[in-house]
């Protein structure tokens, strides 16, 4: 189980986030939903250690993480390789190919062998449907295919927490649902995801526990039934209606 | 006696053709030491460190607002100085003589080099896309391995043609190094021309020299640009291997 505990920061005067606690269960997927400049990426940038809170613990079963203040290197890394990122957009290394993207990290971080890496990346990257662009540069690749190359890139860490940060909203419209079942075939297999996504339709079939973000707090929590057939916050329902999710007269604008 | 005596440039070019390995070999050893001081110079701007970030400015400023023709001097005369006030507060005993005269050259062209360098190397750095570095800190490299896998190779592209150029420039200033009793390209050209007092022949002799190796550093550096780029569009190997 991952615990994160009192996660709180803020550029400036800008509060971001303030004492965020939540649980995810071992091959759970979350999703966090909320309206833009809530401070989603935020909360997924501060588990990555991309950005450095005020405040806030991670907890992987019994090993537990400041967030706030790993001033060793070697503490960071721990915390860092144990988990994966997958970015809004993509960040695939440019110079690298499909292949040599998820094998950098298993050569160089994970010290596997060469051989061994490129199998581990082959399978991957035949996961996620791009087993025959093993070759291509990302400037060659479409923005989906870029973003499986990404996800393979993370799944091959074998992280015990993926977060993704909205990967689907810098792709066109025609590329969302290849990675939108890439993702949910990931998730149908069991990896713990961690997941900001403004895709409604998605979050409600593919997520497992759904948290609605709002100005930095959480204003609500719960399984993907709760949250979407029986909201109990005036401001969830608000926002799920502004996405079209709520259907029926309870609510309208 | 003729006025121009091409006979006597063909004999200098030879004799100082001679000496053009020492230029290189003074050109590369100073371009490695310009790309190590100018990478450090430039890290430690981007990270703003404290006070060092200060020292790098003076640093710079000095190299910039000083003519490397005296920096040549001061090295090879200050070294020796220092050397003295080291052997006679710590009781150490360094030979000055045991110096080889070519490291004043390396250190003074080298250092004067990594001021400009530093600017170019700088510049690469922070126009490699944040989200790349981010990506390699998230696989969970560490900050050197994410400086040396991910962002130098992506500026390597962006500084190339300008640390080529500045590479070019330290090969005619290694025709300075005669202040420091090197003998290279130059050097033997005046001594040469001190010999039988035909000095523009000789003068015209290594011009070519340096011409003819600028025109092969020119077209090697092109084809290291050419290497080193992606092609716009799917190569065909890319597409062979996906068929």
């Amino acid at each position: 189980m991952i615990k994160i505990e009192g996660l709180s920061k803020s550029f400036k005067d800008n509060v971001v986030l303030e004492d965020v606690s939540f649980e995810i269960e071992k091959g759970d997927v979350v999703a966090l939903i909320g309206p833009s400049g809530t401070g989603k990426s935020t909360l997924l940038r501060c588990i990555n250690q991309l950005e450095r809170p005020e405040k806030g613990t991670i907890t992987f079963d019994d090993v537990e993480f400041s967030l706030s203040s790993l001033k060793k290197t070697k503490d960071r890394l721990n915390l860092v390789r144990r988990t994966a990122m997958v970015f809004q957009q993509f960040n695939l290394f440019s110079r690298k190919t499909a292949l040599e993207n998820v094998t950098e990290a298993l050569i160089h971080v994970k010290k596997i062998e060469k051989k061994e890496a490129e199998k581990i990346a082959r399978e991957k990257l035949d996961k996620v449907g791009m087993g025959d662009r093993l070759y291509h540069y990302p400037k060659h690749l479409s923005g989906g295919q870029q973003q499986r190359v990404a996800i393979a890139r993370a799944l091959a860490l074998n992280p015990e927490l993926l977060m993704m940060d909205e990967p689907t909203s810098a792709l066109d419209p025609e590329l969302v649902y290849e990675v939108l079942d890439t993702i949910r075939l990931i998730a149908k297999e069991g990896n713990t995801l961690l997941l900001a996504s403004h895709e409604m339709d998605f979050v409600k079939k593919v997520a497992t526990k759904v948290i609605f973000l709002e100005k930095g707090h959480i204003v609500e929590m719960g399984t993907a039934e709760q949250i979407f057939e029986a909201p109990q916050n005036y401001r969830t329902k608000e926002f799920l209606a502004k996405n079209n999710m709520l259907v029926g007269a309870e609510y309208s604008i | 006696m003729n006025i121009f005596d091409l006979h006597t440039v063909r004999i200098d070019f030879w004799e100082c053709l001679n000496y053009l390995p020492v230029t290189i070999k003074l050109a590369i050893e100073a371009e490695l030491l310009s790309l190590l001081v100018g990478l450090i110079i430039a890290v430690i701007q981007m990270k703003k460190v404290k006070v060092l970030n200060k020292l790098c400015v003076v640093y710079n400023s000095f190299m910039r607002g000083t003519p490397i023709l005296i920096q040549l001097y001061v090295t090879y005369y200050g070294i020796p100085i220092a050397l003295k006030y080291i052997n006679y507060y710590y009781g150490t005993n360094y030979e000055i003589n045991g110096i080889d005269k070519v490291f004043f050259a390396i250190l003074a062209l080298g250092l004067n080099t990594a001021s400009f360098n530093s600017v170019t190397i700088r510049a690469s750095l922070e126009s490699v896309d944040r989200g790349q570095i981010e990506a390699a800190k998230s696989v969970g490299m560490t900050d050197l391995q994410a400086l040396f896998r991910i962002t130098i190779p992506e500026a390597l592209e962006v500084a190339i043609p300008t640390l080529g150029n500045s590479f070019i420039g330290l090969i005619k200033g290694t025709s300075l190094a005669f202040t420091c009793a090197v003998v290279e390209v130059t050097a033997q050209a005046k001594i040469i021309a001190g010999r039988n007092y035909r000095y523009f022949e000789s003068y015209v002799a290594i011009s070519i020299i340096y011409w003819a190796t600028t025109l092969i550093l020119e077209l090697i550096l092109f084809l290291i640009k050419k290497k080193i780029h992606i092609p716009d569009v799917v190569s065909g190997k890319e597409k062979r291997v996906a068929a």
